[in-house]
């Protein structure tokens, strides 16, 4: 599944992120490697949404939020 | 003897740095979150004992790749500089994300002073910080600092003075308990504070041979320039040229990456006591403001309440700019008289200047109150999140929820709001933003809407004036869905932005940065408007027969006479409104002079002067439904001539130029015309 | 008198302005609001 498919107030593991080299370095950078943790503050319909990685807020669109695959965490 | 010494602040963006570098060179930068503001490097400098600082701030950045300008520049300067002393500002609440750059910026080479800032927030939030640990794992000075408090300053000097040649502290100590014995060959620990996974450390060593038994690669930190082959920097590949693809057999960047994160892990686990559990304040404010069903409608009511509060509080303040006003009137006049002075220059000294520029001036308390408003608003760090309230709004216009920002900044002034179009990446979301921007009503344009909503809508003033913000937000949005809907192509332009931690706007930087809106205002009233209002006075007492006595024979009635009867069906068919908003662009507030000197109303926003301007006005058969379509037509019609130029040179092209300016003539007359028609059927 | 003196005065400030608002708009900075730290105008 991919970030786009979750669940507002939920957290999710990142397993990779398929983007450009510029845009995935990019994320890496914020601290969205592979094996880190995404919590999902608030989310729309059309898939943008506010994540909180590492202890930082970030806001992204639909076109990020599908491209990071992750899977389910089991706490908090 | 003094020394110098160059220090360079470099830090994420949102951590503080600018207001720590503020703090030390008592410089006017703008603080704030929002992209493209702090691009360049500031300069300041300062005294500590006997040293001289000179002061460099670096913009923003979150890493040091080559793939921004900001990273590359900042690369640049800190590699071939003579910067001395790199102070890593980091923000002490978000400390696992700011550690990411502290790793890279020690590993440049050059001697690294991490400031924590906002130490306030983290005490506040009963979060503690390991400061002994700390600098021990990291082998850098660790100061702990609060720019807002001002804490911390003096020490964080006085490391800086005495860390300049010490390359490195050597209480470098740091373990790795549960990791296998390392079989790699040195001992690195000692020396590096990131060591990295055999395999790497391995590959760095056979790279820094081949460079240095090749000779051709010169370079003061050998590890640093393998680690970014290693990585496959562009950059440095580029420059190296050698063929070292036996070792490098792909990229390693995510490793590395990934290597750094888990060291900052642990340094977290170490060093951070009491991590906040507890959801922060910032979280529950943004469960309204950013909420799905509450964004939008809170952003709308921040709004009205920002422009309730300068109309009303303008106006209470406004009173006493009256006042002054009249009282100069009075006591020039009555210096003319004394001097003897003739009646031309009489005449053009208060029907002309005195009007126009006086006019212009007593709305002052108005744009006040806006920028403060502005500046609360973006200080506090809610600007982010309108980006991304808006961005569902956007992507149906083909733009991202940034595209935003600059609209936004066109509330203040839209030629800020023009340049930050840069920070969009695709030229022709760029070049649709540059078009869409001038809607945005601009601070020059509020003057015209006070006076007319005043005079003509008595209590439902504040109402009918911020109807002009919605409805220029209105068309802006409504010009970027058709534009997209002709033009589909354009990139996809992915919103990612950070959401900073709520605060408490800072005093001095909001002080700052509204002082010097009201410089610009002043000064703006006593140049540009000052010498419109002598222009347009002379256009109106002047006819081709020489001076006149009745305005309607002047060359400014012949002027607006020509364009008149295309303002007719929008009921502005005067050539008094006409010429009035030919003036506007020297500067939209110089209507308001206009208006004045046309008319002949000394005090345009007094009481008096307004029931008087009213009372002709009426003569001529206008009336509310007209002022409220003169409002509309001065919303959307061309901007000021610096604004032109700058759409000139942001569109680089005389083609696109000229699409802006029919674009804004044309909405301008459609709307009003479309407004008085319909209106008046009523 | 003074009226030459108060004219010339108004004369000459306003060419002033018209002088230097010209030599601002040629050189790229093309608003009052720009000052060191707006980014347009280092930026070329």
């Amino acid at each position: 599944m991919t970030l786009r498919d979750g669940e507002k107030g939920k957290g999710y593991r990142v397993l990779d992120v398929s983007l450009g080299r510029a845009a995935k370095i990019r994320l890496e950078a914020l601290g969205m490697t592979n094996g880190t943790t995404v919590f999902i503050m608030n989310k729309k319909r059309n898939g943008s949404m506010v994540v909180k990685v590492r202890g930082t807020r970030f806001a992204f669109g639909s076109g990020i939020a599908g491209a990071v695959a992750v899977e389910e965490r089991r706490e908090d | 003897m003094a020394e110098e010494l160059q220090v360079g602040f470099v830090g994420n963006p949102n951590c503080g740095k600018t207001t720590l570098f503020n703090a030390y060179t008592g410089a006017r930068l703008k603080v704030a979150n929002w992209p493209g503001v702090t691009v360049e490097k500031k300069e300041g400098a300062m005294k500590y004992h006997d040293h001289v600082f000179k002061l460099v701030d670096l913009p923003g950045i979150y890493s040091l790749t080559s793939y921004t300008m900001e990273e590359k520049l900042t690369r640049q300067y800190i590699l071939e500089s003579d910067v001395d002393v790199i102070i890593d500002v980091a923000d002490a609440s978000a400390l696992e994300r700011n550690l990411y750059l502290t790793l890279q910026l020690i590993e440049l080479g050059k001697p690294v002073i991490l400031a924590l800032n906002m130490m306030d927030i983290v005490e506040e939030r009963g979060m503690e910080i390991d400061m002994h640990r700390l600098p021990e794992m990291l082998g850098i000075p660790v100061i702990p600092v609060s720019a807002r408090k001002r804490t911390g300053l003096d020490i964080l000097m006085h490391a800086v003075a005495h860390h300049k040649d010490k390359r490195k502290d050597n209480n470098l100590e740091h373990h790795h308990p549960e990791k296998e014995a390392s079989r790699h060959r040195h001992e690195h620990h000692d020396e590096y504070t990131v060591v990295y996974s055999d395999e790497i450390e391995d590959k760095i060593d056979a790279i820094i041979l081949r460079l240095r038994s090749d000779g051709k690669v010169k370079t003061k930190n050998y590890r640093w320039y393998a680690l970014k082959l290693l990585e496959k920097d562009e950059e440095i590949t580029a420059e190296c040229g050698l063929d070292l693809s036996d070792i490098i057999d792909r990229s390693y960047e995510t490793d590395i990456i990934n290597q750094k994160y888990d060291f900052i892990e642990e340094i977290i686990e170490e060093c951070l006591v009491n991590k906040n559990k507890k959801a922060a304040v910032t979280d529950r404010i943004d469960r309204w403001l950013t909420g799905n069903v509450t964004g939008l409608p809170c952003f709308l009511l921040i709004m009205a309440v920002v422009f309730f509060f300068t109309f009303t509080v303008g106006d209470w303040l406004k009173g006493y700019f009256e006042a002054a006003l009249d009282q100069v009137n009075a006591a020039v006049s009555a210096g003319l008289e004394a001097l003897g002075a003739g009646e031309v220059l009489q005449s053009l000294i208060v029907d002309g200047i005195i009007s126009g520029v006086g006019g212009v001036l007593t709305f002052l308390p108005n744009i006040f109150i806006l920028f403060l408003a502005l500046a609360l608003l973006e200080d506090s760090g809610y600007m982010s999140r309108v980006a991304y309230v808006m961005d569902s709004l956007m992507s149906k216009l083909g733009l991202s929820g940034r595209a935003f920002i600059p609209m936004i900044l066109g509330f203040g002034c839209t030629v800020p709001a023009v340049m930050a179009s840069r920070a969009l990446e695709d030229p022709k979301d760029r070049r649709r933003t540059v078009l869409v921007t001038p809607f945005m009503s601009c601070s020059a344009r509020l003057p015209v809407y006070v006076l007319f909503a005043e005079m003509f809508f008595g209590s439902a003033a504040m109402p009918a004036a911020f109807s002009m913000y919605v409805i220029g937000m209105a068309v802006a949005i409504l010009a970027a869905f058709l534009m997209h809907k002709v033009d589909r192509s354009g990139g996809m332009n992915p919103l990612l932005i950070e959401l900073p931690e709520y605060k408490t706007p800072n005093t001095r930087t909001i002080a700052i940065y509204v002082w010097d809106k009201v410089k610009d205002y002043l000064t703006k009233a006593g140049t540009t408007i000052f010498v419109a209002s002598i222009f347009i006075w002379f256009l109106l007492n002047f006819g081709t027969e020489g001076m006149t006595q009745d305005m309607s024979a002047s060359f400014g009635a012949s002027i607006g006479r020509v364009l008149a009867p295309l303002l007719a069906p929008a009921g502005l068919g005067m050539w008094q409104i006409a010429l009035a908003l030919i003036s506007g662009l020297a500067a939209k507030e110089v209507v308001v002079s206009s208006f004045a000197v046309l008319f002949g109303i000394s005090n345009i926003n007094s009481a008096a002067g307004m029931t008087g301007l009213a009372e002709i006005l009426a003569g001529y058969g206008f009336g509310a439904l007209n002022a409220y379509c003169l409002m509309i037509f001065c919303l959307l019609y061309v901007p000021c001539i610096a604004t032109l130029a700058m759409i000139h040179r942001e569109l680089k092209s005389w083609k696109w130029t000229g699409v802006s300016v029919l674009l804004q003539l044309g909405c301008a007359w459609l709307v009003s015309t479309l407004v008085f028609q319909i209106g008046s059927l009523f | 008198m003074a009226e030459i003196i108060i004219g010339g005065l108004i004369a000459g400030w306003a060419a002033y302005v018209v002088y230097r608002k010209v030599k601002q708009i040629r050189s790229g900075r093309y608003c009052s609001c720009c000052k060191d730290d707006c980014p347009g105008c280092k930026r070329k």
